[in-house]
């Protein structure tokens, strides 16, 4: 039997564009086109990555009621597992790369900075929902999964806290480079509104379970 | 003790000073109290045995043409690259980026540019810039640049004291501060154009900062005029605090009674305070203060105190409290 065109061009193009980035990634660290300061280059470029994937996997519920498609969600859990991934690779990056696991300078430099912490809460909470993420924690968890995946808007809310707090800048008076953070705040924002008024009717199951 | 490392620090023998380097310091600090241009004499020191140095066009006579290794500052760091030093550039006049400054600031003229000089000083005046050029003997130095995101470079800079300028203005006793202002025009400078900074930039020292022997208004680097995206045609240079405090492009100066406003400090007073003296024993909010990265190196090194100028510094902040005057 074969299943309509347009849901395998979708995924297939959800994991090209996951992955694409990762690729060129590799390309400018191979080459050795990532600029004086790679240490630099890499946390910020896989931190921008992370977080838009995070936001993308979060507008994939509305856009599949918006248009109707419900097979859109079969990316769903790959977008959120591909984000777990970058998010480790920018923990990863600040940790080996930059500081060469020097735990003890690690720790004394950051222990006091709230957008660390802020930032090691997202990762904690989608490594919990990377791991619980399989079928079988799905149907052994029920009911409790649904909740413990809404745990994600708790994981982008604390993740555009990171974001404000690591750029130069000020929240509060509105001035540095927030640019970036305030669109991803905005999309963000929509998003979160978008689901505070939870369909009723079940015609939004996700197909393959 | 430095927190650097948890345990005492082995240090690798590629860090230990050669004899020759260790002697010229010496010597340095020799020069350096008879109140003579110590690094000029550092860098003809090791220089010697490369090719006779030549002085640039463009530059004036007494000017000394850097070779482009080599060198190292008073403590044994090379000099980061010439590319480096002018393709990695925090300058939010034209970009975010580090790395697009160079690309936009191309276009950038500086030629004509006046420096206005004023406020509580006995003879203001405004200069040309190419008439500072000829006034002030040019001096080469050899400083640590410490950015407050982290990263650092050493740069061979050009150019003279700033007290010589102020000694010309004559400050009156009343004032207290120096301003600094950045040109201010949009349609040269386009990150002018975003909102959510408070334009132009400006800076300010303490007027005993300002006098300080250590600070230095740059017009070249690597031996070359500076670049736009370096802060061309003139910029300030103080060594032992913070990068941004070394003012771009200036087109104003200003002493003052009172303290002046500056630009990071209006954007966010706890991550940035008027001294912004290197400290690796104050947190930033935001970043690390107690490493640095290299550029060009790639290795964490650990950051010191006045960014190893305090033995020449510490006397200004005597019975200060560096935590709440930071």
């Amino acid at each position: 039997m074969t299943r309509p065109l347009l849901p395998r061009l979708i995924q297939a193009a959800a994991h090209v564009g996951a992955l694409l980035p990762l690729a060129i990634l590799a390309f400018d660290y191979f080459s050795g086109q990532l600029g004086p300061n790679p240490a630099q280059t890499l946390e910020q470029r896989t931190g921008r990555i992370a977080i838009t994937l995070l936001t993308t996997t979060l507008s994939v519920g509305p856009l599949a009621r918006l248009f109707r498609q419900p097979a859109l969600l079969r990316v769903r859990r790959p977008l959120g597992l591909y984000t777990f991934l970058y998010v480790s690779l920018h923990l990863f990056v600040l940790v080996g790369f930059d500081y060469r696991f020097d735990f003890p300078l690690l720790i004394g430099s950051y222990l006091g900075k709230p957008f660390i912490w802020l930032g090691l809460a997202t990762g904690l909470i989608l490594a919990a929902l990377a791991l619980t993420s399989f079928d079988w924690w799905k149907r052994r968890l029920g009911r409790w999964w649904v909740r413990l995946h809404r745990l994600i808007y708790l994981a982008a809310i604390l993740d555009l806290a990171h974001f404000f707090l690591a750029v130069k800048g000020n929240i509060l008076s509105l001035s540095g480079n927030l640019t970036c953070p305030l669109i991803y705040t905005a999309v963000i924002l929509i998003l979160l509104i978008l689901r505070v008024p939870l369909p009723s009717h079940s015609q939004l199951h996700t197909p393959e379970h | 003790m430095s927190k650097f490392s948890g345990k005492p620090k082995v240090i690798p023998s590629s860090e230990i000073t050669p004899e020759s380097i260790y002697l010229s310091r010496r010597r340095f600090m020799k020069t350096a109290m008879l109140g003579a241009a110590g690094v000029t004499l550092l860098a003809a020191c090791q220089a010697a045995g490369l090719p006779s140095s030549s002085t640039p066009a463009g530059l004036p006579a007494g000017t000394v043409a850097v070779p482009t290794s080599g060198l190292t500052d008073e403590l044994g760091a090379p000099l980061t690259s010439e590319q480096d030093v002018t393709h990695y550039n925090n300058y939010y006049e034209f970009s975010l980026n580090k790395e697009d400054v160079s690309d936009l600031a191309k276009g950038f003229i500086t030629d004509p540019w006046k420096v206005e000089i004023g406020g509580l000083v006995r003879n203001p005046r405004t200069y040309d810039v190419s008439d500072l050029l000829t006034r002030f003997s040019f001096e080469e130095r050899i400083y640590r640049l410490r950015c407050v995101e982290g990263w650092a470079m050493v740069i061979p800079w050009q150019g003279f004291q700033l007290s010589k300028l102020l000694d010309e203005v004559e400050p009156m006793t009343s004032a207290k501060y120096v301003h600094f202002v950045t040109l201010l025009d949009p349609a040269k400078m386009p990150g002018q154009k975003s909102s959510y900074f408070p334009w132009p930039y400006e800076e300010g020292l303490r007027l005993d900062e300002a006098q300080h022997r250590l600070t230095l208004l740059a017009t070249g680097l690597y031996g070359k005029p500076l670049a736009p995206q370096n802060g061309a045609p003139i910029r300030l240079v103080v060594p032992w605090k913070y990068g941004y405090k070394s003012i771009k492009s200036i087109v104003k100066i200003e002493l003052l009674e009172e303290q002046p406003r500056t630009f990071w400090n209006e954007i966010s007073p706890s991550d940035y305070g008027f001294y912004s003296n290197v400290n690796p024993e104050i947190d930033y909010p935001r970043f690390n203060q107690t490493s640095e990265i290299r550029i060009g190196e790639n290795t964490r090194v650990p950051t010191l105190l006045f960014n190893g100028y305090e033995s020449e510094v510490a006397a200004l902040y005597a019975g200060m409290d560096l935590r709440k005057d930071f």
